[in-house]
């Protein structure tokens, strides 16, 4: 037993080992990281579009941003529809797409709407907005827009609209996305905002507190609706102040320190004290656990599946192949223990340091998901991921003790190591460059991607080498069904069924081992 | 005691038999040496026997155990120096020996102090802090050999322990075998030099091309190292023959005569006067001295 904690501390602190531990546990954590940003944000286009002048003669101003991040778009395109005539004009780099008509009157103009592209460049997720008359109508913050426009105009609008949006400085918080007639027409009086923690529910009660749109609503009446009592305002403290033809997104980071609540109320009001609305905001944001579950299988697996094997098979050359060649394992096999012993002792000792370094990689990251989206990964994930890592750990290193125990030059063992990581690994299922399984079903075989044939090359390819077996549970994990591209097939189909992929595990992890057990307690 | 029955050993299907069915035994109290030409199988048979390769054929008793099929009891009484010692890099000479104790379930205290001993013994307890792996050959040499002597075993397998080492080590190691010797080990020796073990061996066997080709006793050897005398004279007959064998031991060698003992210069002049004053002419008359590494050539010569 000591001998076996000597062999795995050995194995633990081998120079090679702690480097390549180091890059197993920092590269797939510092990938899905810097993957974060790119997986987890969904960017849309919004637009708000304003009209102002009189008689004949009209200004439009499209205003085109990032409902995410809340930065102005470039070189979108508006189509303008007016009385059945059409208008193009392009966003500058502020984001605005400004144009004066000369032949509509108030109403024309009051009707017309335009279009945008929803994701830029591709037309057809356009979404068509209508225009905002600018005109002031009795409380200067609000203004009318279309439907209501000519009616009895007890309808407002904001002139303001605020949503969470993304800030980069914290994935875990909200960002408060302030938009305030965001456009180059007139000015309008300033706005103030203030803020007090929601300590009296008015979130957790319904209230979301978008009330961007509609009639004014007061934060008094609305907690008293909801039969809580009333803020007192002059509690909350103030925020910042906002000019009209504002947009921009601020970030709460100051005002959540030091406090363990996340929902706030913010309020508006005019420079003369005049309350103009509110919102309540939950500003904590959480990732769902099946985007981190994704994110953790389309970033960070592939290149555990890439570096753990060879960890595994640099330590099996390591712990084995390197001292039995130069004779330092003679040192061990000459006391009184059995060949098995001793080539068991190695394996475990090898492949127990390949585990420590893969459970560390796969914990940190979880971790690094929790600090910085606020979800770990599913516990279910992590063990059936560490349950592929070891099959491939095992499969790998067996395969490398097995040619240790048959060859005996070093260089022999370093070629095989790196033949089987390039081939085996790096070029059959690192999902960057699968040039292997890609040749096989393309150019040999003459199959079209996405057809059965083609699915089922795939799933073979993926039993023949343990690096694919990551690939057999990610397949599994779709549950009855792999759907590729449009077309989907039953996993039975592709021989991906549960009784055959667990099958496929055991034997790699015992087959290698129990060939090498034999050639080494058998031959020289 | 050590039994070696008809050991054979193929290394692998393209390379020939590298020791091909040899026999002989070690007994307690006995040294052996194994001598013979680089590549004779010396090393294969130490290896063999101390179940560190697997032998192709034949049977290796350590104390009546087997060592393939009894591996871990056989071991118990081993004690192994390799021809090129090799240790484990980064770890400390006392460190590694400790690990090696830990295999005879020696208790640590003791086998902290039994190592430090042991270090002691061969030279090295200034170097004990440092790692096995970064000594100079002769150490690494001088460090196998107490890291074999961990556990006291009753069967030593040195293989050339005195190559790479300085004359006080040669001095030492052979002081040593000789005390293990009296405490009744079996000690198996190997070398390519027959000279180093005059003096040393009990008995010497010597290897060539993986057989065995001559079995020698001390005495043998004493009397093949002696210097002699070589005659040329006009004619060869029994009563020359009778005539020097007062000298020492006789050889007739076609047209030479030659005297084996223990002869010198003044040896040399009597017996020139003698044989002439009895009517021999002389032709040659030298005095050799024949070494054992001659007669070990000479030997594998006529093997070929
Ligand atoms: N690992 C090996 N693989 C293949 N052949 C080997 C191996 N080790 C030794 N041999 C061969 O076996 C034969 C005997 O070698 P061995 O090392 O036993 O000789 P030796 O008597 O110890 O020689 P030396 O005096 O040089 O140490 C040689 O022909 C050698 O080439
Ligand atoms: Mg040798």
């Amino acid at each position: 037993m000591k001998q076996i904690l000597h062999e795995i501390r050995r194995a633990l602190l081998a120079k090679t080992t702690i480097l390549m531990m180091i890059v197993i546990i920092l590269i797939p954590a510092l990938v899905a990281v810097t993957s974060i940003s790119s997986v987890n944000y969904s960017d849309s286009v919004n637009a708000k579009g304003y009209a102002e002048g009189q008689n004949l003669t009209f200004t439009i101003s499209v205003y085109v941003y990032s409902n995410a991040y809340g930065t102005p778009i470039f070189g979108e395109t508006v189509n303008l529809s007016i009385s059945g005539h059409n208008y193009s004009f392009t966003t500058d780099s502020a984001g605005y797409a400004n144009t004066t008509l000369h032949s509509y009157n108030t109403s024309e103009i009051a009707n017309s709407s335009y279009t945008y592209d929803q994701v830029p460049g591709e037309s057809s997720t356009s979404l068509r907005e209508g225009i905002i008359m600018l005109k002031p109508k009795g409380n200067p913050y609000f203004t009318c827009s279309k439907p209501i426009f000519d009616q009895n105009e007890t309808l407002y609008s904001s002139r303001y609209t605020i949503c969470p949006a993304q800030i980069n400085n914290d994935p875990k918080l909200y960002g408060i996305l302030v938009t305030y007639q965001p456009s180059n027409l007139s000015n309008f009086p300033n706005i103030s905002m203030y803020y007090i923690t929601d300590k009296k529910g008015i979130l957790t009660s319904g209230g979301t507190g978008y009330t961007v749109y509609g009639p004014i609503d007061y934060l008094n009446n609305f907690t008293k609706e909801l039969g809580g009592s009333n803020y007192n305002e002059s509690e909350m403290k103030y925020f910042r102040t906002f000019k009209s033809q504002e947009s921009m997104v601020i970030s709460p980071v100051n005002l959540t320190t030091n406090t363990n609540t996340s929902d706030y109320i913010f309020e508006f009001f005019s420079s003369n004290g005049t309350e103009v609305g509110w919102i309540a905001l939950n500003l904590s944001r959480t990732t769902s656990p099946n985007a981190v579950n994704s994110l953790f299988f389309k970033t960070e697996l592939p290149m555990l599946s890439l570096f753990v094997p060879l960890l595994a098979m640099l330590s099996a050359f390591l712990v084995f192949g390197r001292d039995r060649v130069t004779g330092v394992l003679s040192t061990v096999v000459v006391r009184p223990i059995s060949r098995r012993s001793v080539i068991l002792s190695r394996y475990m000792a090898s492949v127990g340091a390949v585990f420590v370094a893969s459970l560390a990689s796969l914990g940190l990251s979880s971790t690094l998901f929790h600090y910085l989206l606020g979800t770990y990964i599913p516990l279910s994930s992590i063990l059936l991921s560490f349950w592929a890592l070891a099959v491939m750990i095992c499969g790998f290193s067996g395969l490398i003790f097995f040619a240790s125990s048959i060859m005996n030059s070093i260089g022999k063992i370093i070629a095989t190591v790196m033949l089987a990581f390039f081939f085996f690994d790096f070029f059959w299922t690192f999902y960057a460059l699968p040039a292997i399984p890609i040749f096989v079903s393309t150019y040999l075989l003459n199959q079209n991607y996405g057809t059965l044939e083609y699915l089922r090359t795939q799933a073979i390819l993926d039993y023949i080498t343990p690096s694919g077996y990551i690939n057999l549970i990610t397949y599994l994990q779709q549950h009855n069904v792999y759907t590729i591209g449009l077309a989907s097939y039953p996993v039975s189909e592709i021989y991906l069924t549960f009784p055959l992929v667990v099958a496929a595990g055991l034997l790699w992890i015992f087959l290698p081992l129990l060939a090498s057990l034999v050639s080494f307690s058998r031959k020289d | 005691m050590i039994i070696i029955e008809n050991l054979r050993k193929t290394y692998n299907h393209k390379s020939k038999i590298a020791v091909d069915g040899i026999s002989f035994s070690v007994n307690n109290g006995e040294i052996l040496g194994l001598v013979g030409l680089n590549g004779a199988g010396k090393t294969t048979t130490i290896n063999a026997s101390c179940g560190v390769i697997l032998p192709s054929g034949g049977r290796i008793l350590i104390d009546d155990m087997e060592i393939v099929e009894e591996k871990a009891k056989a071991s118990q009484e081993i004690g192994w120096v390799s021809e090129n010692p090799n240790f484990e890099p980064n770890t400390k000479a006392i460190h590694l020996m400790l690990y090696y104790a830990g295999f005879y379930k020696i208790p640590r205290k003791e086998a902290f102090n039994r190592s430090m001993d042991l270090l002691r013994t061969v030279g090295l307890e200034e170097d004990a802090y440092r790692p096995a792996s970064a000594y100079s050959q002769g150490m690494k040499k001088r460090f196998a050999l107490a890291s074999a002597m961990i556990s006291n075993p009753r069967n030593l397998l040195l293989d050339e322990i005195l190559n790479g080492l300085d004359p006080s080590g040669i001095n030492l190691i052979k002081k040593l075998i000789l005390e293990w010797k009296k405490q009744g080990k079996a000690i198996l020796l190997s070398t390519h030099l027959l000279g180093v073990l005059e003096n040393l061996a009990d008995r010497v066997i010597i290897m060539h091309h993986g057989k065995i080709i001559k079995t020698l006793t001390n005495d043998e050897m004493k009397s093949l190292g002696s210097t002699g005398i070589r005659i040329r004279a006009d004619h060869v007959d029994k009563s020359l023959e009778m005539l020097l064998s007062k000298y020492g031991t006789v050889r007739i060698d076609g047209q030479n005569v030659i005297v084996n003992g223990d002869l010198n210069e003044k040896d040399m002049e009597n017996i020139s006067s003698d044989i002439s004053s009895h009517g021999y002419r002389i032709s040659h008359l030298d005095l050799e001295k024949k070494s054992l590494e001659e007669y070990f050539l000479t030997l594998i010569g006529e093997a070929l």
